[in-house]
């Protein structure tokens, strides 16, 4: 099984940032690492939200890139940039 | 690593390192000041995650509450105050790491529908059984499910029998019988048969990984009172550094520099404005994995806030408030003739008809454990019912069939499952008639309890229907709804919900498939019995999986009681924030205690939003 990283700059859709940047973001980071984690083929999913940047590790036979940004887009993110695959 | 577990461990660090240091503050050996500074710095240390996020925000050039927090840690070191720092810290850290845990927990809610599904299969390959990765089974693939295992992808039964669990899925706990033909979906439970199923869908597209991405997606969704919670947000910041500022002028000039320092520390610690940030969306999660749970998608904050607001609920009649088949419901035997012996004629006449009143028919001598012979010869008359011959025995069925006029008794008994809204069916062997046997759809068993709920709630019913007046009269009567409309074209099923909707917010029940429309066009579409029809799950406000009525009130319950917490924690954090910056303006809130009073006010609403899990 082969393993490829991907780090995507991502920002919430809608709705301002909370101003109690501890426990809003905390709160979006468990959501969004584990509806990734739950993506058959994505093994790791660390979200920086202050950074607005999610790294990604997944086995290019099972998903794929642009199955990874529908599910962020309909997650409620929006895409920024594609920082590439490592 | 786990964000809470995380938390936990800095967490016990932490408080060694502070009881460590105050006991050896207290002693008088060598260096005692100095180890013990040491160690209540490695306390205040523990809480770095709090300071690298401020600076990083501030980098950013957002001013957030972690900033005061740091300022205020940062100017009680700075007048040597490093117990009470490193006791602040730690209230704060266990503070978040609770919360941190309620989000695991919440969050996780899904959880037990993703394991649910297993992740391998027993796949018949080259006329033996293999077990391979459930993302490595192919379509149209022969899957073997033994007796006890879980079910590992969507697809039909070739073979076997068994009785399904499919609460995963449907949240009814009454298994659901599986024979060849049926549709069988990953992640339930087989019973005590063993299944063999054609694979049709696999990993992804599975209804339960439909189901699983939905309640991600509802669960992102912001609910409209969110936006009020943001207002105030929006002007808290700026609110508490003027305050900040001003408090501590005052106090400079009134009182002295130390208290001033004191109370503006304790400004700084205790104003967080949690409950507007997160109480709501936390209560958004709640309600829809409890939802979830039951086997009901609310498709985001919105729908609850609509839901609660339901003050009127139409129904289409059939297949949501009846079964939709038609089913034997009255036999009235005529001259002497048993039941038995009226079903078995008719069940005869009807053994090779298609129609749904002879499978009625048919199912009903399956029922009573009538033995049904072939008929010798069999023809169905259209519009007038069926002409059949059991050896020499002439069996005629259909009112349009009779050749004589019938008796007055007779009569009588056909009328009167006629004014009942009942399909009449007498039969007639010869010349004579043996029995009349009465057909209708039956109303499904919790409707009529589905009404009472909802108007104990205040809401009002209305059935709608295709159907004629006569039966749509009968079964608004057994089910006691308020109104009922019949004889409607699909359009003007439209129409009416348009109407209702001038006079309050009006929810439609259906398929989601015949009535789609209508549930588009109606505030809340609830579409029943949805985890056969994606495209049902996907265009309803609420989907409900199985086929249980009562979820259309849990939801309406559940709703009222989401939007009742989102408010009250809306509330109670203002309170509790006016409360408390009061408090530290006027030097009655300590730094310490400002920190833990911060911390029971965050904590207070995240869990009291949690618990709407546990609703039932």
């Amino acid at each position: 099984m082969s393993t490829e990283k991907l780090t995507l700059k991502i920002a919430k859709a809608e709705g301002a940032p909370c101003a109690c940047g501890s426990c809003g973001d905390s709160f979006q980071k468990t959501a969004l690492e584990r509806a990734l984690m739950r993506l058959t083929g994505i093994s790791k999913a660390n979200f920086d939200t202050i950074g607005g940047k999610v790294k990604i590790e997944y086995d290019p036979e099972k998903v794929n890139p642009p199955k990874i940004n529908e599910r962020l887009e309909k997650l409620g993110y929006r895409i920024e940039n594609t920082g590439g695959v490592s | 690593m786990k964000e809470y577990i995380r938390g936990t461990v800095l967490l016990v660090l932490g408080v060694i390192s502070t009881v460590t240091s105050w006991l050896i503050l207290q002693t008088g050996i060598a260096y005692a000041s100095v180890i013990g500074i040491a160690l209540a710095l490695a306390a205040v240390a523990c809480g770095y995650t709090i300071y690298v996020t401020a600076l990083r925000l501030l980098f950013r050039k957002r001013i957030t509450v972690q900033l005061f927090v740091t300022v205020a840690i940062a100017a009680s070191l700075a007048a040597g105050y490093y117990i009470p720092a490193a006791t602040v810290v730690l209230i704060i850290l266990a503070g978040t790491t609770l919360e941190d845990y309620v989000f695991y927990r919440t969050r996780g809610s899904i959880e037990k529908l993703v394991n649910m599904s297993p992740k391998t299969a027993l796949v018949r390959r080259d006329g033996t059984e293999v077990e391979v990765a459930v993302e490595d089974v192919k379509l149209g693939e022969t899957v073997l499910v033994k007796p006890g295992d879980k079910i590992p992808v969507d697809g039909t039964v070739i073979s076997g029998y068994s009785a399904v669990n499919q609460a995963a899925i449907t949240g009814e706990s009454i298994p659901a019988e599986k024979a060849k033909g049926d549709q069988a979906f990953a992640g339930t439970m087989n019973g005590n048969g063993a299944l063999e199923i054609r694979t049709e869908k696999i990993a992804e597209d599975t209804t339960i990984a439909h189901i699983i991405h939905l309640v991600e997606e509802a669960e992102e969704k912001r609910a409209p009172i969110q936006n009020i919670a943001d207002r105030f947000t929006t002007y808290f910041l700026p609110f508490i550094l003027i305050l900040a500022a001003a408090v501590f002028a005052a106090t400079y000039f009134l009182v002295g520099l130390q208290p001033a320092i004191t109370r503006t520390v304790s400004i700084l610690l205790v104003a967080c404005p949690c409950a507007l940030g997160v109480a709501v969306p936390v209560a958004v999660v709640g309600a829809i994995g409890n939802a979830s749970m039951n086997g009901i998608i609310i498709k985001g904050g919105t729908n609850i806030e609509k839901v609660k607001d339901v003050r009127s609920v139409a129904f289409d009649k059939t297949g949501t408030l009846t079964v939709g088949e038609p089913k034997v419901v009255e036999i009235k035997t005529l001259n002497n003739y048993s039941e038995d012996d009226v079903v078995r004629y008719a069940a005869i006449a009807e053994k090779f008809s298609e129609h749904p009143i002879s499978k009625a028919v048919t199912a009903k001598a399956t029922a009573l454990g009538v033995l049904i012979p072939d008929p010798t010869e069999f023809k169905i008359v259209p519009g007038r019912g069926i002409e059949a011959y059991y050896g020499k025995q002439q069996i005629l069925i259909g009112k349009g069939m009779a050749e004589m006029a019938f008796t007055a008794e007779e009569d009588e008994a056909i009328s009167g499952f006629e004014s009942k809204g009942e399909t009449v069916l007498p039969v007639m062997l010869g010349k004579q008639l043996i029995g009349v046997i009465a057909v209708a759809d039956t109303v499904r068993k919790d409707s009529s309890e589905t009404v009472l709920r909802l108007k104990q709630l205040g809401i009002k019913t209305v059935m709608i229907t295709g159907d004629n007046v006569r039966v749509a009269k009968s079964i608004a009567g057994q089910i006691g709804v308020d109104e009922f409309y019949a004889e409607l074209l699909p359009e003007q099923k439209v129409e009416i919900i348009g109407k209702m909707k001038k006079d309050n917010v009006v929810a439609m029940v259906g398929d989601g498939v015949n009535d789609a429309p209508a549930l588009a066009n109606a505030d809340v579409g609830f579409a029943m019995g949805a985890a056969g029809s994606d495209v049902a799950i996907e265009t309803a406000d609420v989907a409900l999986l199985g086929d249980d009525l009562t979820k259309v009130e849990y939801t309406i319950r559940l709703s009222r009681k989401a939007f009742g917490k989102m408010k009250m924690n809306i509330a109670f954090s203002l309170a509790w924030n006016a409360i408390g910056l009061t408090l530290a303006s006027i030097g009655l809130l300590v730094p310490i205690l400002a920190a833990v009073f911060q911390e029971a006010g965050c904590i207070s609403v995240v869990i009291n939003s949690a618990l709407l899990l546990l609703h039932k």
